[in-house]
């Protein structure tokens, strides 16, 4: 809860220096606040910021492809339950020590990338949304039927998570910080510049010599190794996968906090799943009808605030 | 291999696929007239299926109930278009399919706050069987079939022999010219989309002798209304037709030969159409 209310008070007190070193100094000092949490000994807190920074990779993951590139995948879902069930079946069946399956399962979700985006690439839009979702609900299928793999509907439980809650929080944020730090090297490379030109106008590209279905392979592959990464750490927070991760409406959750913290911006995904986990945290305090709540922030920010969380606080900003 | 053991599973197989047919039939049409691709129809079938079984409950008429339920279902759909789907035919796919996704949302939590979060379960309906091939067939099958089958009729009815089909029709080929002659897109969206809803709202109505009303059931229904969609190509009538049909016995046929296989089916053919015909079966561009 501090965090989200870090994001904003910062962003408004630093007036004088340029947006950019604004919002870096703000996700610093997020960052910074975050590190206090394990500190106040409420485990509960604790739980739940590590699975929001788990969540905050998995969506900026997701935002390399969409918002840089301009593909919107249904099936993420498939990258994240690909790594977590690739950890868990090494370490829990087969033995393999926790560092094995670790680096085993994100290579799976690379490899896995690589897969499902030589096969959909030629796709756009809803066309590519449908096959990005088709391969991962064939994932799906796979992990519910073939029990004596993958447990089924009950999962796999049964390995260690090699940290205590305490340090596995402080390893999950250095995980992410390194990994969004280094996709913001990618998105601000040359390549994605060329990804941002193919998203903005396909034949200009083209016409100067870039072969475009390459570049949007390596977004693709960038995207589901890094969901790769928040996938592993999802396993060790919970030491247990189960077929949850793996359907459709696991996939929805990066596009839905994208678009609600605002896809135009870097870090947009991050406050996005900030606000989503902490409104369905606080409303279900209260009430059982979270989604209902949800759908309705949904509906109005795709209604009314397109730039999303970023782009109001962006818009009140300037407005001053 | 025994043939009327095979002979069976496709009788079996076409029920499903007419289930799947009547709920894919209105997203394509919707879709087609719209450009919408409408995550909300599973909501608007789990609503026909809530409604459909508390009508039931009131008038204790099976046929009567699911009419009047699809209706109201099809009234809702309309209320949504003119509320929500009518300020985003502008927007880009993402947002149109996160606004109908969190319409799911929304209309599921009211599904609970009035009928509860426990399936309800209706009176038995359609109880009897026959023997087909030395192996019981549920009557249901045959009632399924026959519903799938009237509303193929229905919809080719509607499109091609009446005034507000041609409509439609104009507007999905060509929306300027057809606003150029006058035509009133409003209404026709409107009652497009009411069409649609009223189609989910059957599907919903129609399952509720095999299977009970959940809260979570448009979920599920939905995937398979999308592959169903896309195999055929969006938007078109008699591809959903088709697709349902080769969905729901390749279904039926893989359990009984991989039985193991089978709940992968459906994507392996989708995977496979898309990479073979991206456009789908009979679609277009």
């Amino acid at each position: 809860m501090s965090e989200g209310g870090a994001v904003e008070t910062t962003v408004e007190t630093i007036e004088t220096v340029p947006t950019m070193e604004k919002s870096l100094i703000a996700v610093i000092a997020v960052i910074a606040a975050s590190l206090l949490i394990p500190l106040t000994g409420n485990k509960y807190a604790l739980y739940l910021s590590t699975k929001i920074w788990i969540l905050i990779l998995y969506a900026i993951a997701f935002n390399v492809l969409f918002g840089y590139s301009g593909l919107l995948s249904f099936g993420h879902a498939l990258f994240f339950s690909g790594s977590a069930y690739t950890l868990a079946i090494l370490v829990a069946r087969l033995d393999y020590p926790l560092v094995v399956g670790f680096i085993l399962g994100i290579a799976a979700a690379t490899l896995f990338s690589a897969v499902v985006g030589t096969l959909s690439l030629r796709h756009r839009e809803i066309h590519f949304a449908m096959v990005t979702l088709a391969f991962s609900m064939l994932f799906w299928g796979i992990v519910m039927k073939w029990r004596d793999v993958t447990g089924g509907e009950d999962g796999i439980t049964g390995f260690p998570r090699g940290f205590s809650m305490f340090w596995f929080y402080y390893f999950t944020v250095l995980v992410v910080v390194i990994c969004s730090y280094l996709m913001y090297r990618f998105v601000k490379s040359d390549i994605g510049l060329i990804l941002e030109g193919i998203r903005e106008n396909e034949t200009r590209v083209q016409f100067s010599g870039h072969s475009t279905l390459k570049y949007r392979l390596y977004a693709m592959i960038v995207s589901g190794t890094f969901t790769g990464v928040a996938g592993v750490l999802w396993a060790l927070l919970d030491r247990t996968v189960t077929p949850t991760i793996a359907h459709w409406t696991f996939s929805a959750i990066p596009v839905i906090v994208t678009l609600l913290g605002g896809p135009q911006s870097f870090i947009g995904p991050a406050v996005g799943t900030i606000v989503y986990v902490i409104i369905q945290d606080l409303i279900t305090k209260y009430t059982l009808y979270w989604q209902f709540i949800f759908g309705v922030a949904i509906v109005a920010v795709v209604l009314f605030f397109r730039g999303g969380v970023v782009g109001i606080v962006e818009r009140y900003l300037r407005g001053r | 291999m025994d043939p009327g053991a095979i002979a069976f599973q496709l009788i079996i197989g076409i029920a499903t696929a007419m289930l799947y047919w009547i709920v894919s039939s209105g997203l394509t049409f919707t879709f087609g007239v719209t450009r919408i691709l409408n995550f909300a129809h599973g909501a608007f079938y789990m609503l026909g299926a809530y409604f459909t079984l508390t009508f039931f409950e009131v008038i204790g008429n099976y046929m009567v109930a699911l009419l009047v339920g699809s209706l109201l279902v099809g009234l809702i759909g309309a209320g949504c278009e003119r509320a929500f789907i009518s300020k985003i035919y502008h927007l880009p796919v993402p947002f149109q399919l996160v606004l109908t996704f969190g319409l799911i949302l929304i209309f599921e939590d009211m599904v609970r706050m009035v009928w509860g979060a426990v399936p309800r379960m209706m009176m038995a309906q359609f109880t009897g069987s026959l023997s087909v091939f030395g192996r019981t067939l549920p009557m249901f099958s045959i009632y399924i079939i026959i519903a799938g089958v009237l509303i193929a009729l229905l919809l080719y009815y509607v499109l091609s022999r009446t005034y507000w089909g041609m409509q439609i029709r104009a507007i999905t080929a060509d929306p300027e010219m057809a606003m150029c002659c006058g035509l009133n897109p409003s209404f026709l969206y409107a009652t497009a989309f009411m069409f649609g809803a009223f189609l989910a709202g059957l599907g919903g109505g129609l399952t509720l002798p095999i299977s009970s009303a959940a809260p979570g059931m448009g979920e599920n229904i939905i995937i398979y209304a999308f592959i169903v969609t896309v195999i055929g190509g969006l938007g078109s009538i008699k591809g959903a037709f088709i697709s349902a049909l080769i969905i729901g016995i390749i279904e039926a046929l893989g359990a009984f030969f991989v039985p193991w296989l089978a709940i992968a089916l459906p994507y392996i053919a989708l995977s496979a159409v898309l990479l073979l015909r991206p456009e789908g079966i009979f679609g277009e561009v």
